[in-house]
């Protein structure tokens, strides 16, 4: 199991068990090395190649994100033991709280889908994309691009083939 | 929850979306994420997240998806992993043709491993046959309730997929016409299983009947001979230990849907003696099932578990319900 093992005795100040996290907009974050290594796969191997107690930078990640990355970690690796989603241990108390963070506003929603799969954090990227999956479900096209800021780019031909093609399901 | 593709839990599933859409939509995919969250999207296009979710989409979205923008249709159709499980459930199995299920499968390239076709009625044997003969792939093949498709027909299609070296082994069948038991017999044998369902572990009525076709039971095959009529259908095994265990009963009491009586709440099987305790959905309970719900407050009947919970608010008051019947009455 991964741990600061790497701290040469040299920051005696630093706390045994934590690690530092720097995102993308410079916030730093004390955190708890077993939790995060054990749900995150990226900071595990930052933690292996012996970080050590420099900050371990994490430029695409914000600082938000960052934090409830970290609390989701925390919590299931308290009460799961790091298990997945699919695991039996899953209790209800998982997923509540699971329940309760995806009910952040979509930006958000969208920065913790990239924040995890940036740490590769699996159980908060399945959550956060079937969160918007769901989101999607049954809207039109045109809802669609409204609920997610898309702008329709397609000359009129293209979009009558694309119609077209897929008009047996979705007219 | 049972969709277009799911993503596959033991497979990576975490860096591959990024790596795989296509080059030039990487750099808006990097614009757009390294930003933070409080500036605007600049001119509209997707946010990178969008493209990570593909992976989760069911078909119906995963089309609406192609139309929204040029960017998310390259992805969607670069992406021949997203189209490796095709599930095709209502609303849409109706307006699936045979030409329509041929373009989504081609979108696979022949990789397609698995495919469900809940209640589609217009996909014919024919029809079929071409998608498996382009998928030779294909190891999950469920066409419950595909009522055009012929027994014969599926035989052909599966004989494709054994003699192309396919690796077939979940076959779900129910509401073929015209099932008989050379059938299932063909079916088994090119599955390489011979007749070890019948001693697999029991199949019950009540996670069968609420049924999601994706149920894993590891059953290679969902239908079986019914002992009693000699039918192949849904074949169930009693939920009573004491009747599974005894051996003579667990005979007596296995068999399909019209066979055996069976209690809505517990799968048991029921004594015709006990028939007469009446409910108010017509659902058929046990005794011991039909004493621990609560009653009608004036005909005394009870709701079967699935009813009650979408019995609307209105009936309920602190003493009790009065079922939809007695209420018209009122």
């Amino acid at each position: 199991m991964a741990t600061t093992g790497a701290s040469d005795g040299a920051s005696a100040a630093k706390k045994e068990g934590l690690v530092t996290l720097m995102s993308g907009d410079g916030e730093i974050f004390e955190v708890e090395a077993a939790a995060v290594a054990a749900l995150s796969v990226t900071i595990r191997h930052a933690i292996e190649e012996g970080f050590g107690d420099r900050p371990i930078p994490l430029p695409i990640v914000g600082a938000r994100a960052l934090a409830l990355a970290v609390e989701y970690c925390r919590k299931h690796h308290s009460l799961g033991g790091g298990a997945g989603e699919d695991s039996a241990a899953y209790d209800d108390e998982l997923r509540a709280f699971d329940h309760n963070l995806a009910k952040v506003d979509r930006d958000t929603l969208f920065d913790l889908i990239e924040a995890a799969n940036y740490l590769e954090i699996e159980g908060l990227l399945n959550l956060m994309c079937r969160t918007v999956a769901e989101m999607m479900k049954g809207k039109s096209v045109e809802e669609l691009r409204r609920t997610f800021d898309v702008s329709n780019d397609y000359t009129p031909e293209e979009e009558e083939e694309v119609r077209r093609e897929v008009s047996w399901a979705l007219d | 929850m049972p969709h277009a593709a799911p993503p596959d839990p033991s497979s990576t599933p975490i860096q591959p979306h990024l790596g795989r859409s296509s080059p030039n939509s990487l750099p808006h995919l990097s614009s757009s994420s390294s930003s933070s969250s409080s500036s605007s999207n600049a001119p509209m296009a997707p946010h990178g997240a969008l493209f990570l979710v593909l992976g989760y989409l069911p078909l119906r979205e995963l089309l609406a998806f192609q139309r929204v923008c040029r960017l998310l249709r390259d992805a969607i159709a670069d992406d021949a992993l997203l189209w490796r499980h095709i599930t095709v459930e209502p609303p849409l199995s109706a307006k699936l043709t045979d030409e329509a299920l041929l373009r989504i499968t081609s979108k696979a390239e022949g990789k397609l491993k698995s495919l469900a076709l809940v209640d589609c009625w217009n996909i014919t044997d024919a029809g079929l046959l071409r998608v498996v003969e382009q998928n030779p792939a294909i190891t999950k093949l469920y066409v419950p309730g595909c009522t055009f498709l012929t027994a014969d027909g599926m035989v052909k299609v599966v004989k494709q997929l054994f003699e192309c070296k396919g690796n077939l082994n979940h076959l779900q069948l129910r509401g073929l016409s015209n099932i008989r038991k050379d059938h299932l017999d063909i079916f088994n044998s090119f599955l390489g299983k011979n007749n070890l369902q019948q001693v697999s572990q029991p199949s019950f009525y009540n996670s069968r009947h609420l049924i999601s076709f994706d149920c894993d039971d590891g059953r290679p095959i969902d239908v079986d001979l019914c002992p009693k009529c000699r039918n192949v259908r849904l074949v169930f095994d009693c939920t009573r230990e004491s009747c599974r265990t005894m051996k003579y009963k667990r005979i007596e009491c296995r068999g399909c849907f019209f066979c055996i009586a069976r209690c809505e709440a517990c799968g048991g099987c029921i004594d015709f003696d006990e028939l007469d305790e009446e409910t108010a959905c017509s659902h058929i309970l046990c005794l011991e099932c039909w004493l621990q719900l609560p009653k009608c407050n004036t005909c005394n009947r009870p709701y079967c578990d699935g009813h009650a919970s979408s019995l609307a608010e209105s009936a309920w008051s602190s003493s009790g319900f009065i079922c939809h019947q007695c209420a018209e009455l009122d």
